[in-house]
């Protein structure tokens, strides 16, 4: 295990008080939080909360370790849905894409917002109690200035900064108490994810994908902010896996900016005590570039949470040209196989599969079935017994040529997550099918890799993003009974992509928005009829969630449209000719909460 | 299996990390704030805070912005340092990323983000009255920081002569004040006048606007 010293910023509060009586400057410069009121009583968030996920509370991204999306609160249902209303909302007063779900502790709840703000509020009222605002540096630049929330743990919230930094904030008055340095964003490696709380160790990783970033997890101590492991997703000489990086062509130490970012966060086998995480595509994004398999690129690789060590893993493709990371941590859930209940993984991937996988207690992780969800032209199909992939080489991104496939890098399905639901045993898919892309694969020797330049062998000018059958529509969400292995409903949202993760309730309601129509839909889990819909101030692309107070259910999501979701939408409408696509989406961030009317 | 990939060369080498208000960068002053609250880190007694503001309140040269009779140097570690010459650029080629560079004093202004700068030659008759006033022979030199989230515009669109940034694919003209094609960037890329001697390329001024994106510097 390494250890090494990465910075730390610890802020005395006694000092802070003597230096703001010396200066006024000094004052705003630590003045990252207003505080309007502090949070009296508030509920320590322990492990074994963590394990429990009471409905009433939200405490992890996707609502439980396991990754499911899933509430079990059941006073909205399908016979009240359409009396569902706004009972609050909250402008962040920020911008760009919305990407992050509401945390709810015991009432209060926290939302973060592109450039790091952290706003935490009455989760009945709407009323505010602090905002953080993190200090970006001035001359910041990322591909993606979104967040996809905090962490909560014991008695203090975990922001990761787009600077790299991971934070830890005082969750009555939003004070920042300590800080590491675990990214370096001017060479790309800046942070999007949520944070992730398991025994007292926050875990995060850094994107960098498109810049030549070796990607890695790293846990820190929740209390003092120090380093406790690091792990590389990319092998280093001497470990298992690193001769899947093999030293050949004109890179042959491409493993050491190979990508592999971990840049979502993960899922927890607290019983088995392992984790699940999802490591991206290959940087750069010709394979050619990097000969080999290149583990674990395009993996889920499981890990022990007390070192950082990888106990199992499973590489979705070799070699990966397409973009097509596989981020996402896949869900742990139980499904049949050959009449038995067994302890499994399922995963949409962003290759256009879907993937059945069988984990045992030591984390080792094993192939049952993939099956596709989406066009994909470059799989021609999966190994029976490892679902490695046999490729069309027309279809494979190479250097020096213009290569098509579908679907697009932005996958069958991007990060927005699936939802499961345990009760029906039914995966929600947010898909995205009939959208293609090509471009000119080059070898970028004017920058080095890791120097703060996109370095995804391409040239940006070249990429053509387009729909596959004009007539058609693209957003999709696809209903998928894991048992059967079968696709139980599909909805068309028609001229639109469909960025919404989806959230479904023992209400027997699934809940999604992410379309360019700024609609907020509950669909009948059964059917895929919609039984209500919202038109919110701006597309939310962020998780819906669901939370109780003082015994009434409340639904909340976070609106703001940008990111990527903007940008291949902008591209696709431009290219319409149906006058269907709407190209005019507005932006801004608003939290909306809503409930049953009395 | 334990098959623990690891590294004892985790990058920290930042160079330039300055802690401050996103878009409201107020110069020495926010370093001077940013290195008082690393000495109170430590603890430090109270006699030490003055020390750390003096020393900070100097704009380091590498950090400064070009300077007029800074020559310019390439971007790419690999050639950082070597002067870029008129008889290195042909007309058309790609925009490259470089860096002022103060050669009287060796000092390559690599110290910030705000300081990459895009060169490139363009046919001078194409140039629009304002860039023609700007460039020299031909060249001109804009802010490599998109005005939209900061990104570099290092996106050549060959078929329109245009500039794009690979982040959020704004589209800029480089013949005509760098004006805005399309895409979200919201004003033009600021523009870096230029002079020649000889065969050196000369920063002849400062940029003809605010860098970066957000609010401007006051």
């Amino acid at each position: 295990m390494k250890k090494n010293s990465t910075p730390k910023l610890n802020y005395l509060s006694c000092c802070i008080g003597i230096a703001t009586l010396m200066t006024g400057s000094l004052a705003t410069a630590a003045g990252l939080t207003k505080l309007t009121k502090e949070i009296e009583g508030y509920a320590p968030v322990t492990q074994k909360r963590l394990n429990e996920a009471d409905p009433k509370d939200w405490l992890l991204p996707k609502g439980n370790y396991e990754g499911w999306m899933f509430s079990k609160l059941n006073e909205i249902n399908k016979k009240n849905v359409k009396k569902l209303t706004p009972v609050w909302t909250y402008s962040t007063n920020v911008d760009s894409g919305h990407e992050a779900p509401a945390l709810v502790n015991d009432g209060v709840m926290f939302v973060a917002t592109p450039y790091n703000h952290v706003i935490a509020l009455d989760a009945k009222t709407g009323q505010v109690f602090w905002r953080y605002k993190h200090d970006n540096p001035y001359d910041l630049s990322v591909m993606h200035n979104t967040s996809r929330g905090v962490a909560l743990w014991e008695d203090k919230v975990y922001v990761a900064g787009l600077d790299g930094t991971l934070n830890a904030l005082d969750a009555k008055t939003g004070e920042r108490i300590c800080q590491a340095e675990v990214g370096d964003w001017s060479v790309g490696a800046y942070i999007t994810s949520a944070p992730t709380p398991v025994k007292g160790k926050i875990l995060v990783g850094p994107s960098g994908g498109e810049y030549g970033v070796r990607g890695f997890l790293e846990a820190m101590d929740a209390d003092t902010c120090e380093q406790a492991w690091r792990t590389y997703s990319v092998p280093g000489p001497g470990e298992p896996g690193h001769e899947t990086w093999k030293k050949e062509g004109k890179r042959p130490d491409a493993w050491k900016y190979g990508g592999g970012s971990m840049w979502m966060p993960g899922n927890y086998d607290p019983e088995a005590d392992v984790l699940y995480w999802g490591v991206g595509n290959g940087s750069p994004w010709l394979g050619d570039q990097r000969p080999g398999d290149n583990l674990y690129v395009a993996s889920s690789i499981a890990m022990d949470p007390d070192n950082g060590d990888i106990v199992g893993h499973y590489q979705y493709h070799f070699n990966d040209s397409w973009d097509w990371a596989a981020m996402n941590a896949p869900m742990l859930v139980d499904f049949k196989k050959d009449g038995k209940t067994v302890k499994g993984l399922v995963s949409p991937q962003r290759n256009g599969y879907m993937y059945w996988l069988e984990r045992d207690d030591k984390g080792e992780i094993s192939y049952v079935e993939g099956k596709p969800f989406v066009k994909n032209n470059a799989f021609k199909s999966l190994d029976e017994k490892t679902g490695r992939p046999t490729y069309d080489y027309d279809h494979v991104p190479v250097t020096g040529k213009r290569v098509d496939y579908c679907p697009s890098l932005w996958g069958g399905k991007n990060w927005p997550y699936e939802s499961y639901n345990p009760e029906t045993g039914v995966v929600y898919v947010p898909a995205n099918d009939n959208v293609c892309n090509s471009f000119l694969g080059k070898f970028q020797d004017d920058v080095e890799p890791a120097s703060g330049q996109f370095w995804a062998g391409i040239d940006i000018p070249d990429l053509d993003v387009y729909v596959d059958d004009p007539t058609k529509g693209v957003g999709q969400l696809q209903a998928w009974n894991i048992n059967t292995r079968e696709k139980v409903w599909q909805h068309d949202y028609g001229k639109t992509m469909n960025w919404g993760p989806v959230l479904s309730t023992a209400g027997g309601l699934v809940f999604s928005a992410g379309t360019n129509d700024r609609m907020l839909r509950a669909f009948d889990e059964k059917t895929g009829e919609v039984l209500w819909e919202f038109p919110l101030n701006s597309t939310a692309i962020a998780p819906p969630v669901s939370y109780e107070v003082d015994g009434k259910q409340y639904i909340a999501i976070t609106a703001g449209y940008g990111v990527d979701a903007q940008w291949t939408n902008s591209v696709l409408a431009e290219k319409d000719e149906s006058g269907e696509w709407i190209s005019d989406v507005p932006e801004g961030g608003v939290i909306w909460v809503f409930a049953l009317s009395d | 299996m334990s098959n623990r990939a690891s590294d004892k060369t985790a990058p920290k080498d930042k160079g330039f990390s300055c802690q401050c208000q996103e878009a409201s960068y107020k110069g020495p002053e926010d370093n001077f704030r940013r290195d008082m609250l690393k000495y109170m880190t430590l603890a430090i007694p109270v006699a030490n805070l003055a020390l750390a503001g003096s020393a900070s309140a100097a704009e380091k040269p590498e950090r400064l912005p070009p300077q007029p009779g800074d020559r310019l140097t390439y971007f790419s570690k690999k050639k950082r340092g070597q002067i870029i010459k008129v008889s290195d650029l042909n007309e058309l080629d790609k925009q490259q990323l470089i860096l002022p560079f103060d050669t009287q004093n060796e000092i390559v202004r690599d110290g910030s983000r705000y300081n990459q700068i895009l060169l490139q030659k363009l046919p001078e008759g194409d140039l629009s009255e304002k860039t023609k006033a700007l460039s020299a022979n031909g060249i001109v030199a804009y802010s490599a920081i998109c005005t939209h989230a900061g990104c570099p515009v290092t996106g050549w669109v060959s078929d329109d002569e245009h500039y794009m940034c690979p982040c959020h694919q704004s589209v800029f003209n480089p013949k005509d004040s760098g004006v805005v094609m399309s895409g979200p960037a919201p004003r033009n890329l600021p523009a870096l006048p230029l002079a020649i001697d000889g065969d050196e390329i000369v920063v002849a001024g400062s940029f003809n606007s605010w860098i970066g994106f957000g609010k401007p510097r006051r």
